[in-house]
């Protein structure tokens, strides 16, 4: 997907799609890649290889701190029109075309990362499947209300932020529970797809081309009623730490304020606008905790907790407030023992240094 | 004979036989030979060496001679097994001449070992009778959670016919009620795939059929003869030997669901005891998943249709303009609420554009209702559009007149280009009113206000006009945005000031970014919790200097939305 | 850790004058309690009439102890004022919130809820032919 393994002549496509992008120069985006699916660049190539590398170089450019916040929300709004506008361009496969059947691809609910999405319903629906995109953000009862009237071979639900994942879950069992296979996909569900077949998703696929991949050999029909309970899935939920810290999530953020003002002069000097960011901090933090006590996994935690320092060093920001931010949550939670292991699991790492690429919210 | 001494010793110590005949003063040899027991003695390498007359006779039954041969295979395997050092010898079991027997050992002098042969046909046909009737049980369960885990008819006939494909038949065949003079047909065979089929069927051409579709009077299962059955009753692609055929009405709630068709390869015209009982409970469950699916596919169907007049426009770019809309709902399952957008493109020369954005009072479909009526006015009321306040005025008469004791407030906005700018003229009729992101990143409240609509006789309202160089944005949206309460303290209001600091983000950005990233903002202070409607509606001027950044040579607008949303 | 708790209302009366009647409103007025808002006002006017007739000219609300609000707040307000002024019942707010005042002049109906009832009972003015007992329902 970077430019790394893009051939020769997209590279230089890549590159002026990103200037524009940049730029906010969204007719100059559109002109770029009309004019390439005009001279016949492969259409799945220009998707993947160039609109999706440059969506991830923009998120790989906010995280270095190389560009801002607003150029990367600007520069986005260009990729997802850019797709958009390709799609209608190219759109080769009108109804009676699409003779391998249907299938409904959505974002999780509370998951506005709709870009990956969309590339893969674009690959789908010029693959010849009937897609029935419903976009970011797809409320749970909506989606199965919409596999009730449709009856779609399979679901393929996308996640972006791990933080999704407990809601995918409860989206993955709901469209099991009524007879349908779901694949999920999505930088949430681990580079290896491990908390795919944790949250026992039918399938994974790493991206767009394999998802396709995957439904060209047919998944397994679900079988209703087969599906176990939610809870079955994950019995270290017994000890009931997840649900605890999710609940506490309100008291454990301004409990941490407290500490950190009783701890950390600087934070007295703060602007209300400065402590709100701070409570946001903690409050990710917390969230991010929470996950990975969801799906068992310190590993999730860590990666966040170094990704965060990696994206604070880029910003010249000292990590001292992060290593203090764990300890003050630590200290709150001194009667969970699978969270006090992550979260001292996550500061031996910050300790070492390592900087993880991310929880994935790269396109 | 050495062996048949050590039969006392047996009989005193047999661990086994509780019921065992005669008491231990008998004789022996006289005991096991008599005993109604088959009694088996072997030799070391498991040769037969003597047998009591119950043995003769069962093994003469079971038309073996077992002096000749050796012991049946179950009981030759038990008797190869070491006998364990501490404990009674392992007993086993098996079957002779179709009866069912445990076979307690004994060991004896010389590697002989007595088998007593006590027989438990009854208690084993008991065990599997039950085993059957849990198996049944276990099926009927999964049946029934397939059958009724999904509301879409067409899974829902799916799963009957490969059911009873499964269960009941070598094929099936599912054939739902007509819809005008045609049928659905849905078709499998055992490990074959579904299919279906919709065709102009004869019913009568089955025996039975029509009467079953009609569903009453009640009609029983029917046997027919393979022979009347005409070919589209046949999967596509079954080869295998129709030897009977059965008509299965599907029971619906007080009208017929279908009809089920299998198709045996065996001849014989009827079902066995347990397949009865079977047959008509897979029926009746099958016939009233496909009922409830047919009738949540007509309420999904009737609420479709009412709600598409209440849903919110797909907004584009009109006249050079981009127009992007989002609505939540307050309900996460539901599709509509109390607020409302609308954009009417303009006619004529001045194609100005007429963009109204409100918020009834109250939430759900009662709210929404209003929605529709207020829409309802105002698109009547769009040749009038040049005067706001004439609008308004007339609004407020009629929702005054009517008998609901809602209100409202609303955003007017008449939008035109004007070379490469924006003339936008808004009204706020007791609304929040409009943000403008401006280039340089200051966001402006527009200078309007007015009274709300449809609780105060008399109203006033008092217009502004703005202008939108390229890359910038007017906000409208409504305080279900504003009044998210959440954030990381949980409990405080999204609140203006959020929303400016946001906005002053969107600079350059398009119509759509804006109001998707507004909605996630507001979606991710709420974090989860529960909120009233929410609606934004972004007009901005496109960059990129012409009316038409778009892509070279395209259709947009005469391009069909074939892509569901 | 608080426990939480949804958000409460209570409406107090606090003292009762043939022609006035006081008002305090603690808590949260929103989309969850304006319903318990409208009958609490509703029962006090009622008992009012109940005990003094229809005799009341000034019905005055209290909201500094008022701890949140939303926009429902206006939907209770104008029901207020739809049922006080055919009554001859003028309504005044006292020390309401910031978000209340900007509700009430966002909307345009500031002026409106707190305009003058038009007389309905001159004082002095008992109609014998009105039970007010048993007059509670209007």
């Amino acid at each position: 997907m970077t430019s790394t393994t893009t051939p020769h002549p997209l590279h230089e496509l890549s590159e002026r799609l990103w200037a524009a992008a940049i730029d906010r120069d969204e007719p100059a985006a559109m002109r770029l890649v009309t004019a390439a699916a005009d001279a016949g660049v492969d259409a799945e190539a220009l998707l993947l290889d160039v609109v999706a590398g440059v969506q991830h170089r923009i998120g790989v450019e906010w995280a270095a701190d190389r560009i801002s916040v607003a150029a990367e929300h600007a520069a986005s709004a260009i990729t997802d029109r850019v797709l958009a506008a390709l799609a209608h361009h190219q759109n080769p496969h009108p109804l009676h075309l699409r003779t391998r059947g249907r299938v409904t691809v959505a974002c999780v609910e509370g998951e506005w990362h709709v870009l990956p999405a969309r590339l893969l319903a674009e690959v789908l629906t010029h693959r010849g499947w009937h897609v029935d995109f419903l976009g970011g953000h797809t409320p749970t009862p909506h989606l199965v209300a919409h596999v009730h009237q449709t009856n779609p071979t399979a679901v393929l639900l996308s996640a972006s932020l791990p933080t999704r994942l407990p809601t995918a879950h409860n989206a993955i069992s709901a469209l099991q529970s009524i007879g349908v296979s779901v694949m999920a996909g999505g930088a949430a569900f681990g580079a290896d797809g491990r908390y795919a077949r944790l949250l026992r998703a039918d399938a994974w696929a790493p991206d767009a081309r394999e998802a396709a991949a995957r439904l060209d050999q047919g998944l397994t029909q679900h079988h209703a009623g087969r599906r176990q309970q939610i809870d079955d899935d994950l019995p270290h939920l017994t000890d009931q730490e997840y649900t605890l810290v999710v609940t506490r999530r309100t008291a454990l953020v301004k409990q941490s304020l407290a500490a950190l003002d009783a701890r950390w002069p600087a934070m007295r000097t703060y602007s209300t606008a400065q402590r709100e960011r701070t409570a946001e901090d903690i409050a990710h933090i917390v969230d991010f905790l929470a996950v990975a006590l969801y799906v068992d996994d310190a590993e999730l935690f860590t990666g966040f907790t170094t990704w965060t320092a990696g994206i604070l060093h880029a910003r010249h920001v000292p990590a001292a407030g992060l290593h203090l931010g764990l300890e003050v949550l630590a200290g709150q939670l001194r009667d969970f023992p699978r969270t006090l292991t992550f979260l001292k699991t996550a500061t031996e790492a910050l300790q070492a240094g390592s900087h993880h690429t991310g929880p994935g919210i790269t396109a | 004979m050495g062996c048949a001494r050590c039969v006392p010793l047996f009989v005193i110590r047999s661990p086994g036989t509780p019921d065992r005949p005669h008491g231990g003063g008998v004789h022996v040899s006289t005991a096991w030979a008599e005993a109604p027991y088959p009694v088996l003695v072997t030799d070391s390498v498991g040769d037969v060496v003597e047998t009591n007359e119950a043995a003769s006779h069962l093994f003469a039954q079971a038309g073996e001679d077992v002096f000749v041969g050796s012991l049946p295979d179950w009981l030759a395997q038990a008797h190869r097994r070491p006998t364990p050092a501490v404990g009674p010898p392992e007993s086993a079991s098996g079957t002779v001449a179709g009866r069912t027997f445990e076979a307690h050992p004994s060991p004896g002098e010389d590697g002989c070992v007595v088998w007593w042969l006590v027989e438990n046909t009854d208690l084993h046909l008991a065990q599997q009778a039950l085993q059957g009737e849990r198996e049944r049980t276990t099926i009927l369960a999964d049946i029934s959670s397939a059958l009724f885990s999904s509301l879409n008819v067409e899974r829902c006939t799916e799963v009957t016919v490969r059911m009873a494909a499964d269960h009941l038949a070598n094929a099936a065949v599912v054939v739902a009620p007509a819809q005008g003079r045609r049928h659905s047909l849905t078709y499998t065979q055992v490990g074959g795939e579904v299919a279906h089929k919709t065709a102009a069927i004869d019913p009568r051409a089955v025996p039975g059929l029509t009467e079953a579709l009609q569903g009453f009077p009640p009609v029983p299962t029917r046997w027919i003869d393979p022979g009347d059955i005409p070919d589209w009753a046949v999967p596509p692609g079954f080869t295998g030997p129709i030897g009977s055929v059965i008509v299965t009405p599907l029971p619906g709630y007080g009208m017929p669901a279908g009809v089920l068709i299998l198709l045996r390869s065996s001849t014989h015209q009827a079902f066995s005891d347990g397949e009865e009982v079977f047959a008509r409970l897979f029926a009746a469950r099958a016939g009233a998943a496909l009922s409830a699916a047919r009738l949540y596919a007509e309420q999904a169907s009737i609420t479709t249709t009412l709600l598409r007049e209440l849903l919110p426009p797909k907004l584009e770019r009109l006249h050079g303009v981009e127009y992007a809309g989002i609505y939540r709902a307050a309900k996460d399952h539901e599709r509509v609420g109390g607020d409302f957008y609308d954009v009417h493109p303009g006619t004529g020369d001045s194609k100005e554009t007429f963009v109204v954005l409100g918020d009834v009072a109250g939430k759900g479909l009662e709210a929404a209702v209003l929605t529709g009526k207020i829409r309802s006015v105002l698109h009547a009321l769009l040749p009038l559009s040049g005067d706001h306040k004439h609008v308004l005025t007339l609004l407020n008469d009629a929702l005054m007149n009517s008998h609901h004791t809602r209100f409202a407030t609303l955003v007017l906005a008449s939008v035109q280009r004007r070379q490469g700018e924006v003339r936008i003229r808004l009204t706020s009729a007791g609304h929040l009113p409009p943000l403008i992101v401006r280039t340089d990143g200051r966001v402006e409240e527009a200078a309007t206000s007015g009274t709300l609509i449809g609780a105060l006789p008399e109203i006033h309202a008092q217009s502004t006009e703005v202008v939108l160089a390229p890359g910038e944005t007017c906000l409208l949206y409504t305080d279900g945005i504003t009044e998210a309460r959440g954030g990381p303290l949980g409990d405080q209001l999204y609140g203006e000031e959020r929303l400016r600091t946001a906005l002053r983000e969107c600079v350059r950005m398009p119509a759509e970014a804006v109001v998707e990233r507004v909605q996630m903002l507001a979606s991710q202070w709420l974090g989860g919790r529960e909120h009233d409607d929410m609606a934004t509606l972004a007009i901005t001027t496109p960059l990129g200097g012409g009316g038409t950044p778009h892509l070279v040579g395209e259709h947009d607008d005469s391009r069909p939305h074939d892509r569901e949303q | 850790m608080t426990p939480y708790l949804p958000a409460d209302l209570t409406v107090t009366v606090h003292s009762v004058e043939p022609y006035s009647l006081y008002l305090a409103i603690a808590g949260e007025l929103d989309y969850t309690t304006t319903a318990q808002f409208t009958y609490e006002v509703n029962e006090a006017l009622d008992s009012h009439r109940a005990q003094q007739g229809p005799v009341l000219k000034d019905l005055h609300l209290d909201w500094s102890s008022l701890t949140g609000i939303d926009s429902s707040a206006l939907t209770a307000l104008l029901l207020l004022h739809r049922r006080a002024h055919p009554e001859g019942i003028t309504l005044h707010l006292h020390r309401q919130p910031a978000q209340m005042t900007r509700i009430l002049e966002l909307t345009g109906v500031a002026g409106y809820l707190t305009q003058d009832a038009p007389t309905v009972h001159p004082p002095g003015d008992s109609t014998p032919d009105e039970p007010t007992e048993t007059d509670v329902t209007s």
